[in-house]
């Protein structure tokens, strides 16, 4: 049968699908099933939305916390258990860690992740107590993103636990560490404002920072105030403190520019009016009155004077007198000198070395020649004869020879030469016997010398200056037409042969062998005007040598750092052969001799510069002792805080950003923004003073005569009973000229006092001179007392005689005065200069004489009363108005009263060599801003800026969110203490430089009585 | 010969092919992939918002366009839009921040830069109230609405703006002060610093601060008593917000949604 017809075992087609049916549905069922897998509900999903939602809160609350952190940042942290949580190296990252773990905790609180029926749930443990706190805080690792100080903040949130349940089941809990950039600048802020706070709180050797700057500025000020009050500005208080104040809000200004790009601009402002009142003040400050009639009257003043002009350039150019320098010359080191070497009676002086000069060294010199011998016998003696004696005889036989000369050693002369025959025999006579006969023998040996004996001389060995060859050395001439060494052959010969024996005798002496051939000293004649004409010489020497200068730096002069004693000595050396100006070859022995003493006299004035160079270095040092028992650093530290000023360069006012920020600007909002030495009112701290000064001046101890106590070396502890006697003059002068102008019953009353003093001062002058010029000159006492009477009449008055004595400008009527009185024959250019001499070295000398330096007391009240006196009167002038030519005359008279007080320190090595007054100002500074904000300017308007604010607040965190927030540290007040030493040096004369006003160590009302300070 | 087959073959064939027919679909309709819908348009532009972050550079004061008025935000677009929308927050409809356009014109710009399509429209919507019914809210829109004709695709979700602790506050005191405690949490976000809407600052600008005030209906003032008076006035308006609404202030308190925004995303074809 066909298969196809096979009709048993016949399946239905519909079961066949139905087979089908079935078996797709059991796959598709299959295939369902594998989508949800045995073991439970899927966590994954859930995990994975947790974490990206976690990374966005996460985010969030850094940027906040950062916020926070910043708005009240903790500088110190609290002695609380949870303060100790903070760290105390860096109080302020560690507070962040802290704050930014607190907002992740409360962030995740809200972060909840469902996919279907999977809830996951990320977490950080709570911070219940301080365990946890510091547990929570380590799991925070912060790090700036980029450079330092830039925007970034990288952090990593360590283990956040994301637990997923499905309906209250635990599925899974995995840990993850999740790490987020944050652009938050305020990590960027915090290490500005630690830099800010640093650079102000270094002093001027510390490094760049506030103190160079005021260093810098303080310079600037004191010099050209110390210069105009030197040029007779009446300045009072060179330095004061409501300068203080400017220039160290200028100064920290500029730190501000510094540290972050831009400064306050309200401190700008501030600044600018404050320097405006400060120079009004200024201008202003010796009378009440305000403006610009006073600075008509100080510019008038100085351009009418025409000696002071520098004081008013410096205005203009306060580089100007920092720069200058000081001429320092010889001057009366050379009188000095020249007194002594002319004067002195020993080795070295005028008289041994014209001596020397006018002398010649002579010896005698021989030489011996055997030129014949000859020996002979008379008589035979026989064999057995015996030989009973011996006798010898000598004898000498000298016969003049032919002339020959002796030989000269080099540098010597030969005077005169003996030419000699010396013969000597000797003859032995021999006595023999035979029995009784006698018999005689005799032996002749007769030698020959040639002998020649030479006269040397050697002219002026040991004078002083070149030696050389002098022309007519043995004949009569030269300028003073002088016999020379004419006579010094004659005298050789004399003295060495004829006195000796005669030239037969030496001759036989020399071949004998015991000639004396020493070297004895003949001197010269010297001819009559030597000593007058080599003095004259000497004068004009000495005038040319005086003013031998050099230009050193006025500081480091007045400081004694280059000491202008070893610079002049050096120059004076370079220039000896110049001023010595010996010529090539001298032409008379008064020349050799005016040489010797000017080369002589110029090794005195060496002498008296190195002792000068010596006395700067002890001066130096007792400055040095003086300034550090008044608590200063030494010279030599301030020299170097003079040179470390620095340029202002501003930084950066951009945070340089990282990743999408590239840079975010920032603000300063400072609270005060203009620092007052005055008390404010401010925010968080009530009244306070936001600066604190105090400016000491060392050298204002106003009639104290610094300069001598200084010298000796006795500055601290010293006697301030007396002053010097210029001072106590130039006092009575200002009184005289004030009591002219003003009736003053007080002033009138010490004045006359004062004049009562220094009368008797000035009768010890008298005396004094009038003896030494008794001593130095043929005039009897009464007569040198009527030419000092007649010297100083040319003065008018007790103070300008006084005056005339102090500054030395007495000394030259008072000897013109004396040389009229001597007789004719004596008044000779060489009396004359000589007199003129002594009296300017005698009035230089008295300024230490104690008995002439005059009482303090009646000078201090004088000069006090008469500065009151003539202020009034400028006050009353200023507003009278200044205009009208009557008062142009008149009006000058107060101006100098006020500038006539002296002040700073002289320094004079020795008195007479004032080559500059320096005065040294030490200024400490303290401030603190009641609140100094930072502002990047980042953020939404929800969130405002970014602030970095320090204050004095306590900074509180609920940490375990109770409500009642944690203390965990302190905020500080950006604060600062630096400080600076100004040295101001002007030129001699004039009434120096310093504080008059009597307030010498200035301290602002807020400054601490603290009691660690100079 | 023809043995009766037991049913007809045509009825056979057809029930055949009829069940091969339902097996197919059977087969068909296996779930081969998870069962998740295709992301729309608005999804999207919603997640680009959410991770894509920028940086703007605004003027904060219109009156002083200089360069130290000129702030610096960045963050993601939907954070920079939730900001706008808090700082914007009008109180009884009157506005009481300081002006905000710069920085929302600057938001702006830079959302729609970000979602700009050549076929597609969008519109983003973001709303803040920091409770229901709350009588402060802040609404902040970039690109218009779409026309009512339209088939328009939707998104939407919360974002975070700032604070959260005020939920936490409130929650925390609800049970035991009652209103009271909840108002008072809410007002002291809402009021003073940073993150506030109603600022008692001096960036408050005068017309501003008198809107403030009058919102209010308290006098305007700038010291330190003026704004504890403003903090209590949104203190008691807050208290008869929850008081209308709700009937215990725990469930008050659950609700407070001040720190999140709520952002929508609408999508369509021109």
């Amino acid at each position: 049968m066909r298969l196809a017809e096979d009709e048993r075992g016949r399946v239905p087609f519909a079961l066949v699908g139905v087979v089908l049916l079935v078996g797709s549905a059991a796959l598709t069922a299959t295939m369902a099933r594998q989508q949800a897998p045995a073991d439970g509900p899927v966590a994954g999903p859930a995990i994975e939305k947790a974490k990206s939602s976690s990374h966005a809160a996460i985010h969030a609350a850094i940027e906040r916390a950062a916020r926070q952190a910043g708005r009240n940042p903790i500088v110190e942290p609290a002695n609380t258990s949870y303060g100790r949580v903070i760290n105390e190296s860096a109080p302020f990252r560690d507070y962040l860690r802290v704050r930014i773990y607190l907002a992740v905790v409360r962030a995740l609180d809200g972060v909840r992740a469902r996919e279907g029926a999977v809830v996951a749930n990320p977490a950080v443990p709570d911070a219940s107590n301080e365990t946890a706190l510091r547990e929570g805080k380590r799991r925070i690792a912060l790090e700036p993103v980029g450079a330092d100080r830039s925007a970034g903040l990288r952090v990593r949130v360590r283990n956040v636990t994301v637990t997923t349940r499905r309906d209250g089941r635990l599925l899974d809990r995995r840990q993850f560490t999740p790490t987020i950039v944050v652009s938050t600048p305020v990590l960027a802020l915090h290490a500005r404002t630690q830099r800010f706070e640093t650079r102000l709180n270094r002093g001027p050797l510390d490094g760049p920072g506030l103190g160079r700057r005021l260093t810098a500025r303080t310079y600037a000020l004191a010099w050209v105030r110390g210069y105009a009050q030197y040029g007779g500005a009446p300045i009072e208080n060179v330095v004061a403190n409501r300068h203080v104040e400017v220039l160290t809000n200028g100064a920290v200004l500029r730190e501000q520019r510094r540290a972050f790009g831009r400064s306050d601009s309200g401190g700008r402002r501030a600044m600018g009016r404050a320097t405006a009142t400060v120079a009004v003040t200024d201008l202003t400050e010796a009378s009440s009155v305000p403006g610009d009639r006073w600075v008509e009257y100080l510019f008038e003043r100085t351009d009418e004077d025409g000696t002071t002009p520098t004081g008013v350039r410096a205005f203009a150019n306060p580089d100007a007198p920092q720069r200058a320098n000081a001429t320092v010359g010889v001057n009366r080191s050379a009188d000095e000198a020249f007194s002594r070497f002319v004067d002195a009676a020993d080795a070295d002086s005028l008289e041994s070395v014209l001596a020397s000069a006018y002398s010649a060294d002579v010896k005698l010199t021989a030489t011996v020649r055997q030129v014949d011998r000859h020996v002979w016998t008379s008589g035979q003696p026989a064999e057995n004869w015996t030989l009973v004696g011996e006798r010898t005889e000598t004898n000498v036989r000298v016969r003049p020879a032919p002339a020959s000369n002796a030989p000269s050693p080099p540098a010597w002369d030969r005077y005169r030469s003996y030419s000699r025959t010396v013969e000597r025999m000797h003859t032995t006579t021999k006595r023999w016997r035979d029995g009784d006969r006698t018999r005689r023998t005799q032996r002749h040996r007769r030698v020959t010398f040639r002998v020649t004996i030479g006269v040397l001389g050697n002219p002026a060995p040991r004078a002083p200056g070149r030696s050389g060859e002098i022309a007519s050395l043995y004949e009569r001439g030269g300028p003073l037409d002088g016999p020379n060494m004419q006579d010094v052959p004659r005298k050789a010969v004399e003295t060495l042969v004829e006195n000796r024996g005669g030239p037969d005798e030496l001759a036989w002496r020399a071949v004998e062998g015991s000639l004396d051939t020493g070297v004895k000293t003949v001197r010269a004649d010297r001819p009559e005007g030597l000593s007058a004409w080599v003095y004259a010489d000497l004068a004009a020497l000495r005038e040319r040598t005086r003013t031998v200068s050099v230009a050193a730096d006025r500081r480091s002069a007045a400081t004694g750092r280059r000491r202008p004693g070893n610079l002049l000595g050096r120059v004076l050396r370079d220039r000896r052969a110049k001023l010595v100006d010996a010529p090539e070859r001298y032409d008379s022995v008064a020349d050799r001799a005016r040489i010797a003493a000017r080369a002589a006299y110029l090794d005195r004035v060496r002498e008296r510069l190195d002792e000068r160079s010596q006395r700067s270095r002890t001066v130096r040092r007792n400055v040095d002792r003086a300034l550090s028992s008044a608590g200063l650093p030494s010279l030599e530290r301030i020299e170097r805080i003079s040179a470390s000023r620095e340029a202002a360069t501003p930084g950066r006012s951009m945070i340089p950003g990282a990743g999408p920020v590239e840079g975010v600007a920032v603000s300063v909002d400072a609270e005060p923004s203009y620092l007052t030495l005055a008390a404010v009112d401010a925010d968080p701290v009530g009244e306070y003073h936001p600066l604190v000064a105090r400016n000491v001046n060392v050298f204002t101890v106003p009639y104290g005569d610094a300069a001598d106590r200084v010298v000796e070396g006795v500055f601290d502890g010293f006697d301030r009973r007396r002053v010097d006697l210029g001072t106590a003059a130039r006092t009575l002068r200002a009184a005289d000229r004030t009591l002219q102008h003003r009736d003053d019953r007080r002033l009138a009353a010490t004045r006359d006092e004062l004049r009562t003093d220094v009368d008797a001062s000035m009768r010890q002058v008298r005396r004094h001179l009038a003896s030494s010029l008794a001593r130095e000159s043929s005039l009897d006492r009464r007569a040198s007392r009527a030419a000092v009477e007649d010297g100083l009449a040319a003065w008018n008055g007790t103070a300008e005689q006084a005056l005339a004595v102090s500054n030395g400008s007495a000394a030259a009527p008072i000897a013109d005065a004396a040389v009229e009185r001597l007789p004719a024959h004596e008044r000779t250019d060489r009396r004359r200069d000589w007199i003129a001499l002594r009296v300017r070295l005698e009035l230089a000398g008295l300024a230490r004489q104690e008995r002439i330096r005059p009482p303090e007391r009646p000078v201090d009240r004088t000069a006090n009363r008469t500065r009151r006196v003539a202020r009034a009167a400028l006050t009353k002038a200023v507003e009278d108005g200044l205009a009208t030519a009557d008062e142009r005359a008149k009006r000058r008279w107060f101006g100098r009263v006020l500038s006539a007080v002296p002040a700073g320190l002289p320094v004079t090595p020795i008195p007479g060599y004032w080559y500059a007054t320096v005065n040294v100002w030490h200024v400490e500074v303290g401030g603190t801003y009641a609140r100094f904000t930072l502002q990047a300017r980042y953020g939404t308007p929800a969130s405002g800026p970014v602030e970095y604010t320090r204050a004095d607040r306590t900074v509180r965190v609920d940490v375990d969110d109770d409500g009642d927030p944690e203390r965990l540290g302190r905020n500080a007040p950006v604060s600062f203490r630096t400080r600076t030493v100004v040295l101001v040096v002007v030129p001699p004369d004039g009434s120096g430089v310093g504080d008059v006003d009597g307030d010498a160590d200035e301290r602002s009302p807020g400054w601490p009585g603290r009691s660690d300070n100079p | 010969m023809m043995a009766g087959r037991a049913v007809s073959s045509v009825l056979d064939v057809t029930v055949c092919l009829l069940l091969v027919s339902a097996s197919a679909v059977t087969l068909t309709h296996a779930p081969t992939t998870p069962d998740r819908e295709q992301p729309g348009r608005a999804d999207a532009v919603l997640e680009l918002l959410t991770t894509s972050t920028v940086r703007i550079d605004y003027a904060s004061s219109p009156s002083r366009p200089d360069d130290a008025s000129n702030l610096t935000a960045h963050g993601t677009l939907a954070g920079l839009l939730a900001a706008g929308t808090v700082a914007n927050a009008t109180a009884h409809g009157e506005p009481i921040a300081p002006s905000t356009a710069g920085y929302r014109r600057a938001v702006a710009a830079s959302v729609r830069r970000a979602t700009a399509r050549q076929d597609v429209r969008v519109q983003v919507l973001v709303r803040w109230r920091p409770y229901p019914g709350a009588h402060v809210r802040g609404r902040f829109a970039v690109g218009p609405s779409p026309p009512p004709s339209v088939d328009v695709d939707a998104a939407s979700a919360t974002v975070p703006w700032g604070p959260s602790p005020v939920r936490r506050r409130a929650v925390g005191v609800a049970r035991w002060e009652g209103f009271a405690g909840v108002s008072r949490a809410i007002a002291d976000g809402l009021v003073g610093g940073p993150y506030s809407s109603i600022r008692t600052d001096s960036t408050l600008a005068g017309a501003r601060r008198a809107a403030v005030a009058s919102a209010y209906g308290i006098e305007s003032s700038t010291d330190e008593v003026a704004s504890e008076r403003l903090r209590r006035a949104v203190e008691r308006s807050v208290e008869a917000d929850l008081r209308n609404r709700f009937d215990s202030p725990v469930e008050a308190a659950r609700t407070v949604s001040f720190g999140r925004v709520r952002l929508t995303v609408r999508t369509w074809s021109p």
